[in-house]
């Protein structure tokens, strides 16, 4: 004989609530034993990329482009507190020479952003030549770009104007 | 395409740094972008704050299988790292997260059996069999277990969704590409079915 479907009543809600808070922390404990391997093999990933060309001493080279970016922005992160790279475009020709190169940034309210737009420029600088010119040879990039796309409140590495 | 890597070209984040505040006081959005290029060390934090329930639900919607929940739990993680540079914050970094979850793990199952996502199709058992009485004597929470299981996808989903991980409806319905008002739908009638079955064990 079927049933019908009944309300809750308090101490069904309170079993149910009581069962969904042991269930829960159940699971929990299995994911404990196995997350650093599940993260070690997710960061073996790869992801998309270009291959730009590189000039060193032994010969030409290609990096690739996550490493470029993740360089930039690891170097002017690092050395930029008022600002945070939100974003690294890069364009790539036919023969993967490097053509052009955009930075969007993040500012902190109340930064000078010309300052901080010739400092993103120096670091960049620095950092395209030691990755494609072997700290020697001479890169030629078309256009060095940098956008101030948002500004934040508060620091921009621990916030996004999406936060704010 | 997210893919093995060859070791071609020169990695110089080929590491994750220790934790700092950096990344354990950064917010899900400020990591989303920073992890978007390439910083692992972010990537990570975003990892510790939500994989355990993004498994929690893989392993539920999976019939209790560990290891399945697992492997797709790592496949829908990697598939987060290859597309975080496409993530651009137009919902909670949690709801776009799950999103993906949920499609390899709809993508799971359907490998080992058809889903049926139409309700009408798994109606919900209106008494407990002989062999189902014994499932009285279970811990509570097998009993609320067994009782998921029996829920039809949409219903099961909804309701781990908002009961295991606290998501709004609108997030809900996101995650499972439905309307707010289906979500209401589902996760009323999953209460239902879940308040007879716990009734029947107390």
């Amino acid at each position: 004989m079927a049933m019908t479907p009944t309300e809750q009543t308090p101490q069904t809600a309170a079993t149910i609530a009581s069962a969904t808070s042991e269930l829960r922390r159940q699971t929990d404990d299995r994911w404990v034993e196995v997350a650093d391997d599940v993260l070690r093999n997710v960061l073996l990933a790869r992801r998309r990329s270009m291959p730009v060309r590189a000039e060193s001493p032994s010969g030409t080279l290609y990096v690739g482009e996550p490493v470029i970016v993740a360089y930039l922005r690891h170097r002017i992160d690092e050395r930029l507190p008022g600002a945070a790279v939100s974003r690294v475009i890069l364009s790539v020709s036919r023969d993967s020479v490097l053509e052009t190169v955009t930075i969007q940034m993040l500012a902190q309210y109340g930064h000078t952003l010309m300052e901080l737009a010739d400092h993103v420029r120096e670091i960049a600088q620095a950092v395209l030549l030691e990755l494609l010119g072997g700290g020697t040879f001479e890169v030629r990039i078309v256009a060095l770009d940098v956008h101030f796309s948002d500004v934040t409140v508060g620091n921009p590495h621990l916030f996004d104007p999406g936060d704010e | 395409m997210c893919g093995v890597p060859t070791g071609s070209g020169r990695d110089w984040v080929s590491y994750v740094e220790a934790p700092s505040e950096r990344t354990t006081g950064a917010s899900d959005l400020a990591l989303s972008r920073r992890a978007a290029l390439g910083d692992r060390a972010a990537f990570a934090e975003i990892f510790r704050r939500h994989s355990s329930a993004t498994f929690r639900y893989a392993r539920h919607m999976l019939d209790g299988d560990s290891q399945e929940a697992q492997d797709v739990t790592q496949e829908a993680w990697a598939k987060v790292w290859c597309k975080l540079p496409d993530f651009r914050g137009e919902s909670r970094l949690q709801t776009w997260l799950f999103r993906i979850v949920a499609r390899e793990v709809f993508n799971a199952r359907r490998r080992q059996r058809p889903v049926a996502v139409d309700d009408t199709l798994l109606e919900a058992r209106a008494h407990w069999s002989d062999t189902e009485h014994e499932a009285a004597g279970r811990a509570l929470w097998e009993a609320l277990s067994l009782a998921l299981s029996e829920l039809p996808w949409r219903q099961r989903a909804s309701w781990l969704l908002r009961e295991f991980e606290g998501l709004s409806y609108y997030d809900i319905a996101r995650v499972l590409d439905t309307s707010s008002t289906a979500v209401r739908g589902q996760l009323h009638r999953a209460r239902q079915t879940l308040a007879i079955r716990m009734e029947q064990w107390r």
